[in-house]
Formats: structure tokens, sequence, C-alpha cells
């Protein structure tokens, strides 16, 4: 039987997610809880409505198909009670103006492979392959093997967008079908790790030293984060840790962006960054030279 | 060779006008009568027993309104009974345009430039001949048509969302009526063609070769082939402006989808879905070339890495049997601030169909056509 998760989208055509054109599966569920998620209808592990007021029309449809009253009336729309709300998708059936969504989606690892192997025509020409991304994927171990080593048998490259936090066996499930490595590295000190991601990182590290000896590529990405990470001297701990780790091909800054914000209002959740600005490009780009004489590293947007 | 050009001459081919394969020296590329057939509004006819409702005329009566159809097997019919007649029109047009063009406008310095013509006497406009001799018959509407065929077989006759004639109800009124919004965003949320689903695919595949193969079975009056193409060039947003709304979703009035590109703003999984879309479209029967729009972001070309990509991504069509593809990589932003200062950008240059045009002088229709095109951010 082919393995399943909870998938929230597919993006084909990626280019920022490893090399050539690749396919980007999201995979819904994360062992962290990092303030400045962008994804965070990605953090649970079940489907969820997203509601977006501004494309509501208040036709009230959706308070009529819901099956379990779970949608009330409130001033320019509805509100969504998330204690009764079961996902079943009846209010998305009768929203026509796409306000109300469902985020997430049952998949085998084949019903997957199906879309993945759509665009085998473009990862032939580009070298490109399939990114397993979430969520975190590597805690979906079973069905992220079987995609990737499927795909493996269909000549398709693999990588993993992973914040390496799940266990020793996980990772190595997922790891030994993965060619290409883009791994997160927040932070190396484990305080400051847990008050901002939720969990310490000796996992993550232990995971990342595994990964480093297998000979296989790996990139860095470390997200830039304001009062977390932004200042020269924690970069420079970081740079020194991936340094003495070995093995990495290049570093990706990404700079801070507040871009999950109207996602979080759709989930009725609360933003754990509250009104922080979007990090600008100079400032990303004034903490590049922390790596010179160390590694290869770059500013990817 | 679709078109009795033998393989030694295929092999020498060369792109004329816009999309046109000839062999250069041996074909006439005057393209003849070039007579413009409109898909779409034959499809409106279709469904209003072979009336046009702008003029009141009949020309071919049809099988009945729509609201009479009670398969969707009716609907293909009563379309291919009204094109069919349709495309028995063109030659006759063409009659009279080769002969206008023969007598009022000859081509004496083409007619000298290549082969064959000083032997035989005879100016190129004349057609006939040794040369290889191509009637251009251009389609409008070839995508709305199959993306509203699908919409109409899955929701009306399969599904059940909505009966005959609460759909005639509703294009009648332009989906004004809550009723008729509803129904219209089911109509959208139909597959639509560009998305790499095979079922709607396939059906503007198959619904454009009901005319790409039944106009090579007439001969044209200059001798030769008809060469058929559905290449609208810009004039789609015109030829929308005569035909109500349609079952794809489309309100009155609104453009048909550009040549064989999907419907504006249609296309949401992906320039590799859209491409793979388009490369099922048997391109070999579009013996006048096919043509696909596309916009891209500026960053899917920014820095070495994704200009390979790019490149990659162009290629991979071509091996799918793509046959033409041109690309408009300016970011919608730029071309709304465009419109708002036209002075600013009088060097913005954009593809539209097969001609580069500055982005200013075209009309504020077809700009918004153009910002209306689906922007594949990556």
């Amino acid at each position: 039987m082919s393995k399943k998760a909870s998938v929230f989208n597919i993006e084909r055509h990626a280019l920022h997610d490893g090399p050539g054109i690749r396919t980007l599966v999201f995979l819904q569920g994360c062992s962290m809880r990092c303030k400045w998620c962008s994804n965070p209808e990605g953090l649970r592990n079940r489907r969820q409505l997203m509601y977006n007021q501004k494309l509501c029309h208040e036709s009230y449809d959706c308070i009529k198909a819901c099956p379990e009253d779970a949608l009330e009336v409130a001033p320019g729309g509805v509100t969504v009670n998330r204690e009764r709300c079961t996902a079943c998708g009846d209010c998305v059936e009768s929203c026509f103006t796409d306000a109300l969504t469902i985020a997430g989606k049952e998949m085998t690892a084949d019903e997957v492979l199906d879309i993945v192997l759509r665009d085998e025509a473009f990862y032939e020409t580009s070298g490109g392959g399939i990114t397993l991304s979430g969520g975190e994927p590597t805690i979906h171990a079973d069905f992220a093997a079987e995609l990737l080593r499927k795909c493996k048998d269909c000549a398709v490259g693999t990588a993993i967008e992973t914040c390496g936090h799940s266990t020793a066996g996980q990772f190595q499930k997922v790891a030994q079908y993965t060619d290409v490595f883009l791994f997160d590295i927040k932070h190396v000190d484990d305080e400051k790790h847990e008050a901002f991601t939720g969990v310490g990182c000796k996992r993550i590290k232990q995971n990342f030293e595994e990964a480093a000896k297998m000979d296989k590529r790996l990139i860095v990405r470390i997200p830039v984060i304001p009062g977390f990470n932004d200042t020269a001297a924690e970069m420079n701990a970081i740079a020194d840790y991936i340094g003495s780790v070995g093995g990495v091909e290049m570093v990706h800054l990404l700079p801070y962006h507040c871009l999950g914000l109207p996602k979080y209002q759709a989930l009725d959740m609360e933003y754990p960054m509250g009104d922080v600005p979007g990090m600008g490009m100079d400032t990303a780009r004034e903490l590049l030279h922390v790596f010179d004489d160390k590694i290869d590293a770059r500013i990817e947007v | 060779m679709n078109v009795g050009v033998s393989l030694e001459d295929a092999r020498d081919w060369a792109v004329d006008g816009c999309c046109e394969p000839i062999v250069p020296g041996k074909h006439n590329t005057i393209n003849g009568g070039c007579c413009h057939i409109n898909l779409l509004k034959i499809f409106e006819m279709a469904l209003n027993d072979g009336l046009n409702d702008r003029n009141g005329a009949t020309l071919m009566p049809g099988d009945g309104v729509l609201e009479d159809f009670e398969t969707y097997e009716q609907v293909e019919a009563a379309y291919r009974k009204q094109l069919e007649f349709y495309m028995s029109m063109v030659p006759v047009f063409d009659t009279v345009t080769s002969d206008a063009h023969a007598k009022l406008t000859p081509c004496p310095l083409l007619s000298g430039m290549l082969d064959y013509r000083i032997e035989y006497g005879h100016d190129v406009e004349e057609g006939w001949g040794p040369n290889y001799n191509n009637t251009l018959s251009i389609c409008h509407g070839s995508v709305n048509v199959g993306n509203a065929l699908y919409a109409m077989r899955k929701l009306v006759y399969e599904n059940e969302a909505f009966t005959p004639a609460e759909l005639a109800a509703a294009l009648k009124e332009d989906f004004k009526s809550d009723k008729g919004r509803k129904i219209q965003r089911q109509l959208m949320r139909a597959a639509k063609y560009g998305n790499d689903v095979d079922e709607v695919d396939y059906m503007v595949r198959d619904s454009l070769n009901w005319y790409l193969k039944g106009m090579a079975e007439y001969t044209p009056a200059r001798g030769g082939y008809y060469c058929p193409s559905p290449q609208t060039l810009s004039a789609n947003a015109y030829t929308g402006e005569i035909i109500g709304a349609t079952p794809d979703g489309r309100n009155a009035g609104q453009p048909s989808a550009d040549n064989v590109s999907p419907v504006a703003g249609s296309d949401v999984h992906g320039a590799t879905a859209a491409l793979r879309s388009v490369a099922k479209l048997d391109h070999a029967y579009a013996t006048n070339g096919t043509i696909l729009n596309m916009k891209l972001h500026p960053t899917a070309v920014s820095g070495e890495e994704r200009i390979a990509k790019f490149a990659s991504l162009i290629k991979s069509f071509f091996d799918l049997q793509g046959f033409q593809v041109q690309f408009n990589i300016v970011s919608a932003d730029t071309l709304r601030e465009a419109q708002v200062h036209p002075d600013k950008h009088k060097n913005l240059v954009v593809k539209v169909a097969g001609y580069s045009a500055l982005f200013t002088n075209l009309d504020p229709h077809l700009q918004n056509q153009i910002i209306a095109r689906t922007e594949h951010v990556v």
C-alpha cells in the first residue's frame, strides 16, 4: 500500500528550491514552531479551513452548508468556530468567491508521484526533480522515503527542504533517497533556538552532521530573523559551526519577510512576530561578509 | 508535408510572417484570402438555433436552443453542424478576395524573386503554377470553445449541477443575478485548458481539430491547400466584443483566448503545466503554425542559473512537440505603471502575437489584456 500524507500545496516550475526546474511538494505537519513561519497552514498535520474576509461577499450560503454549525455571521463576513470546524469542506463548495478554502489534502505517495512525473521532460533538460518541503518532510519518514525512492527509480532528482528536527531514524530513512539537502540552520545556541522555535538544536545538529558525512549535495539555508540571529556575532557563530562540520556547498541567507501574515489571519492564528517589518536586502547583505573566507554564501530572495 | 511539401523541401523550411512554416523561394508567401472565422461566435449561435442575435440573421437553421439539448452529444452535434456550414463559406469568401487581390494588388517585385513565377508568367497573387500555394484560414476562440464544451459536459450533463435552461438563463443575463453569479463560479471552477488536465486539454485539441481537419478538405480558389491556423494575433480582443456570455464562464464582450494561449489568468499551475497543455494540441494539423504567448516575471530569468533554467523550459516544450512560444518578461506592476505614465515607458517593448510592439502604443483594451495574462511568478 502506498503511504499517505497530507499535502497542502504542489508547486510546479519552482526555480528557487534546488537545481533545475523542480516540483515542490509541501507536506503538512512540523516538529518546530518558529515564530516567523510563513506557512502556518503547514504547522499542524491536518486539513484546515482558511477564511479570507476580503473575498467574502456575505451571501452566508456557507452558514447554511455547514453541518457542524461552526460558522456565524460577523461584521463584514463570518467567523469560524475552530472548536467545531472539522474542515469537511462543505462550506468551500458553497462559497463562490473563494473566500473559504481548505489547506491540506490526504494523498498517497503514488498520487503525488503521478503529478511529479508530469514534468519529467523539464527535469531532463534542466537537471531538476522533486523537492519535498513542508512543514517538515522528514517527520513523514515512511511517506517521504517511498515517494523519493520511487522518484529515483524513475531517474527524477530528489531534494528535501528540512529543518532537521526529527529522530535520527526518521531522518536517515529519508536521507538515503535524497540527492540534495536544503538544510536550515537557524541558530547554534540551544536556549535561544528553543525560545524562538520551540525546540533546542541538539537533534538538528546531529542530523546535520550525519547529512554532511553522506557525500551528497548539502546547501545550508539561514533565515535571517530580526532579534534572533541578525547580529554579526550570532551569524559568525553559525558560520563557525557550519565550517567545522564541513561538506557544505553553499549558504543561502533568507531575509525575514512577513508575507505569511494574511495566512495567520485566515486561520484565526496569532502571528508571533507581531508587527516586525520585513527585512531590507541591504541589512541581510551586510551579514554576508561573515562567511568570507569560510564558505560560499549568497542572498536568496 | 500535410500540405504537399516534399520531404526534401520540408527540410529546408523557414518561418514566414508570424509563425507560418514555408519553403523559401518555392512557397507563394501571399497568404490568400486569409478569411477569419470566429468559432466562439459559431458556438454561441449553435446554442441559439443558428441565430446571430446581433443582426437577427439565421444563415443555417440550428438543432434547437440550449434549453432543448438533453445530452452533451446534442450540443456537440449542433455546434459541428454550424461549424461545417460556416467552414463551407470560407472558400466562397476567398474566391472573391483572391480574385480582388490578383486584379487590384499584384506583387511584381515579389513575383520576380520567387522560383517559377517568371517562367509561369503569372503574378503570385494569381496563385496556381508550380509553387506551393497556401491559403491561410484563421480561427478565433478555439480555446474558449473547448473549455465551454468541457464545462457543459461536466457540469450540465454529468454532474447535473444545473439544467440547460438554468445555464441558458444565466448566459442571457450575463451572470448578473445571484443565481447567475453562482453558475458562473461553477463554470469557472471546471478544469481549464492550460493546467495540464488531460480531459479538458483533449477537448480543446479535439474541437480545434474539427476545424483544422475540416478546412483541409477544401481546395482554395488559387489552388494548393488550405492552411488553417488558430492564430488570432491580437484580434481576439475585438472579435470577443460581438459575443455574449459563454459557458466557459466568460462574460459578454470579453476577449477570447489569444492564439493557442490559455484564457488569460486561467492557467494557475505554473509554466510547465501550461506548456504541457499547449503541447498536447495537434500542431501538425495547424499547417500555418500556432502561437503561444506566455508571460514570465523578471525573477524567472535573473542570474545565469535561472537563464539556464529558462532555456531548459523552452527546450523541453519543443521536446514535447510544441510549435512556437514567445515570452513577455515584465512585471504587471511595470505595465500598470506604464499605463499611468506612458512618457516614462516609451521604450517598453512587449511581444504581442507574432510581432513586438511598444506597450504604450497599444490601445487600453489590449494593454489590459496583456496585464491580465497570467504572470508565472516563480
